[in-house]
């Protein structure tokens, strides 16, 4: 370890649930990166793979004993506007991704918060997704393929850049969302969309939280097709943002449909619309050192999700995707509301504490680690 | 085969789910890849989860190869029988379990065929997007091993988008509850690393779906090229155009004569050497001005005449000739070489041409009818399997335009799996590290290598993960 670690350079980073600091590397060529991990390796080391380090919640208290992070390794390295994909390293921010892809007329999805931090590997090994997969889908269903870093030091893809493939097994649907606990994604490829012509936001303020439920749930029904709908609290009141877009004609005939639908909404378009929608985009909450869920439910128990919530947290301010069934908020977690929540169907993702609950890899989740990551190295968020 | 075994298989599945007799058991020699046939010992067709399961264990005991097999209408050779292996069939698991219309989605079991899924659940204003050709007759479960695409994937995605979570039985006979109805369930993704599996990780029994609203409307445009080279070069401004019709096909003149003179004639004319099917679906007013973006682009690109179906009937008919061009074949010669391969968009117009120059170079006769949108190639050729002269040039073709597609940057499968077909060419995109690393999930799930061994990753010599060599059943593979 004093090698490897003499090495590694003064960067430091505290882990939610651990003391002490632990070394952070972040090296500039796949080669340094294959060396480091074969050391690890080598050394019996636990490597814990990060992008900037945004979304560390889920890993409190890894047993690391570092961080590689892939911030370093950044660039688009294939964006051909004709093919619709875009293939760039791990450590790329999601906004100089999504400048990238804009000259060719593309929109990246997904959309997440403040994209400028957020890093590609980081994103899809999280399996984060924005409030755009509402329309859109989640991350894992847009990604194309991958290369990885495995604990043995060797660099596989699966998957490619194409967006209809079938050939050989889809190992970068384990590998997405996996948390970096199998391996470190070195470079992943997207499917792009049409960057919309339109934008169109209406914010419904309601004075309770059945009220904007029920106007979530009128703009769920067909043919209405929002991008995304956000739902927050704010103080006494709850802000609900619903964000058409695509086609100008398209916008306005959904606006007209939300208008017959509801009363009351407050509406922007234009750049006032797209820094609205951006606004309620970076509102996630961050992951610090406070406790925190993220919660996944099918849509129609989003209401019987929140209000156990906010009887357990009444001052909480969760805030909903709605219609795509997530909610994230800060919180104070224990067993009891861990069970209830998971006892209504939710999956539920503890962050910045010990999940009291968790009820640990499947016998085939663990084989499955075991044969991806042979030297058991790599110790994210299962 | 074990008699014992015979007799504790009959009780649980019934007489009706075991097939013995030799003669019923033949019908079951080959999948859609006719080229590649043997007899399997034993047909299973168990009716539930339950009798699946537990045959499951009888089957692992006795450490018999087991061949998950759909309706059998793969193209690739994935459901091909195994040398003393049990043909493991789902068709006899047929209930739609549940059809959830507030959350959108389906539970179903894996025999249910595809397009009974849609109309199931169509008088919810609701439909499940996977739509492969042979949509009348596949099944949910065979769509799930083969992660099938469909002209429809342009927008929608392959099955994999649309599956949100499976039961499925283990090699050793374990019940496995994957995902589920929630967004983003906890642990691994294990129903995305099941998708595609060509039955090499386990047998799907029950499906829960992902269902999408039926559009407002749907506009299908037919237009009529006097080249084919004009036809590939209007879908890739398409594309590059950032235009979003739900399909985009391209039919060539071969394939229409061949439709025309079939029972599904739908009125394709007979003065264009290729034609472009689309269908845009949306908000009336988005469907309008996307279709005409999508004319401009084609007149601009040599269309000659650019025609909008004029009423459900008429769009209904015109998608029949599409989905039936690959029977209509059966006009031209006795046999079809159905070849899959997928390309960046970008690279339409050149291997379309190249295989041309493919098929001609060996005297073949090919026609194209393909997802054009998506890159989709699938060069057909007509030929008749009694002549082996004739046979091994197909081979040879199809090896070529893989070749090709390949150096271009494209792939060897775009929707129909690599099976037997093409197992042997998997080296062509991966390295011995990434088949190393498939196999080593493969091991994961079930360690005895039982479910359908020897599909899809090539055998090889010398390789880090144990495995055991498997014959090869006679005419299969390619080197």
């Amino acid at each position: 370890m004093s090698a490897l670690a003499e090495r590694l350079g003064p960067l430091r980073c505290q882990l939610p649930g651990r003391d002490t600091e632990l070394p952070l590397a972040a090296p500039e060529s796949e080669a340094a990166l294959v060396e480091l991990i074969q050391e690890a390796s080598a050394g019996g080391l636990k490597v814990l793979p990060i992008g900037n380090g945004t979304r560390l919640g889920g890993v409190f208290g890894a047993p690391a004993d570092l961080l590689l992070s892939t911030r370093a390794l950044s660039g688009v390295v294939a964006y051909e506007p004709g093919d619709g994909t875009v293939t760039a390293l791990a450590g790329t921010t999601m906004s100089d991704l999504a400048g990238a892809v804009a000259v060719g007329g593309h929109r990246l999805t997904p959309d997440v918060p403040r994209p400028r931090e957020a890093t590609l590997g980081g994103v899809i090994a999280d399996g984060l997704s924005g409030g755009d997969r509402l329309r859109f889908g989640p991350t894992r269903h847009h990604v194309l393929g991958m290369r990885v870093l495995s604990s043995d030091g060797e660099i596989t893809k699966t998957g490619g850049r194409l967006v209809k493939n079938v050939t050989g097994f889809e190992l970068h649907r384990l590998y997405a969302g996996s948390g970096g606990s199998l391996c470190l994604i070195l470079e992943a490829s997207l499917r792009l969309f049409a960057a919309p012509a339109a934008r169109a936001c209406a914010t419904f303020t309601c004075s309770s939280l059945e009220a904007a439920l029920d106007i979530a749930e009128r703009l769920s029904a067909p043919p209405l097709e929002p991008t995304a709908v956000y739902l927050s609290r704010k103080e006494s009141s709850w802000s609900l943002i619903a964000s058409l877009d695509g086609r100008s004609e398209r916008v306005e005939r959904e606006r007209a449909l939300v208008e017959e639908r509801t009363q009351g909404a407050a509406w922007c378009e234009g750049a006032d619309a797209d820094a609205l929608y951006t606004t309620a985009r970076d509102e996630a909450p961050r992951e610090t050192e406070a406790s925190a869920l993220r919660i996944s439910v099918r849509p129609s128990r989003v209401q019987q999700v929140l209000h156990l919530l906010l009887r357990h947290s009444p001052n909480s301010a969760p805030y909903v995707h709605p219609l795509a069934g997530t909610v994230e908020v800060i919180t104070d977690v224990d067993s009891a509301l861990c069970a209830e929540l998971r006892a209504l169907g939710a999956s539920v993702r503890v962050r910045g504490a010990a999940d009291p609950g968790a009820a640990g890899a499947s016998a085939l989740e663990g084989r499955l680690k075991k044969a991806v990551d042979p030297h058991g190295i790599f110790c994210g968020e299962a | 085969m074990n008699s014992l075994l015979l007799h504790e298989l009959k009780r649980i599945v019934g007489p009706e789910g075991l097939t013995t007799d030799r003669t019923r058991r033949q019908a079951y020699e080959c999948d859609g890849l006719a080229l590649v046939r043997k007899v399997p010992d034993l047909v299973l067709a168990p009716l539930d989860t339950a009798q699946a399961s537990e045959c499951m264990r009888l089957l692992k005991k006795e450490g018999l190869p087991v061949i998950p097999r759909g309706a059998g209408t793969g193209l690739a050779g994935g459901a091909t029988p195994h040398e003393g292996g049990v043909v493991f069939k789902t068709s006899r698991m047929r209930r739609v379990l549940e059809v959830n219309e507030r959350d959108r989605f389906a539970r179903v079991e894996a025999g249910v065929v595809n397009v009974d899924l849609t109309s199931a659940c169509s008088h919810h204003g609701l439909h499940y997007a996977p739509d492969p050709s042979s949509q009348q007759a596949c099944t949910i479960g065979g769509n799930v091993a083969n992660n099938s695409g469909g002209p429809h994937c342009f927008r929608y995605g392959a099955t994999t988008r649309s599956i949100l979570g499976l039961t499925v039985i283990t090699a050793d006979g374990e019940v496995l509850e994957l995902g589920g109805p929630e967004p983003d369930p906890e642990g691994l993704d294990l129903v995305g690393c099941f998708v595609g599996c060509e039955g090499m990780l386990g047998v799907a029994t029950e499906v829960s779906c992902r269902l999408i609203p039926t559009p407002e409307t749907t506009e299908t445009l037919l237009a009529l090229f006097p080249s084919l080279d004009g036809a590939c070069e209007a879908v890739t401004e398409l594309i590059a155009a950032n235009l979003e019709p739900s399909a985009i096909e391209i039919l060539d003149r071969l394939t229409i004569e061949a439709v025309e003179a079939s029972v599904l004639a739908a009125g394709y004319p007979d003065e264009a050497d290729a034609v472009l099917l689309i269908d845009i679906d949306g908000l009336f007013e988005e469907v309008h001005g996307t279709a005409r973006d999508v004319e401009e682009i084609a007149r601009s690109h040599g269309a000659f005449d650019v025609r909008t179906a004029t009423d459900a009937k008429d769009r209904a008919r015109l998608w029949a000739g599409r989905k039936g061009a690959f029977g209509a074949m059966g006009r031209i010669a006795p046999d079809l070489y159905v070849a899959d391969v997928v390309v960046p968009r970008t690279r339409l117009k050149e291997v379309v041409l190249a295989t041309t120059e493919i098929c001609k170079a060996r005297g073949l006769k090919l026609s194209n009818v393909f997802h054009a949108g998506d890159g989709n190639l699938h060069p057909n050729i007509s030929y008749d399997r009694r002549d082996e002269e004739e046979v091994a040039r197909v081979l040879d073709a199809g090896t070529e335009i893989m070749k090709k597609c390949v150096a271009v940057g494209g792939s060897l499968s775009g929707e129909h799996g690599i099976g037997l077909e093409k197992r042997d060419e998997m080296h062509r995109v991966f390295s011995e590290a990434d088949l190393d690393a498939m196999l080593r999930v493969r091991a994961a799930w079930d360690p005895d290598e039982r479910m359908n061994p020897g599909k899809a990753i090539p055998v090889r010599g010398c390789m880090e993960v144990k495995t055991k060599p498997l014959p090869v059943p006679a005419g299969g593979g390619r080197s």
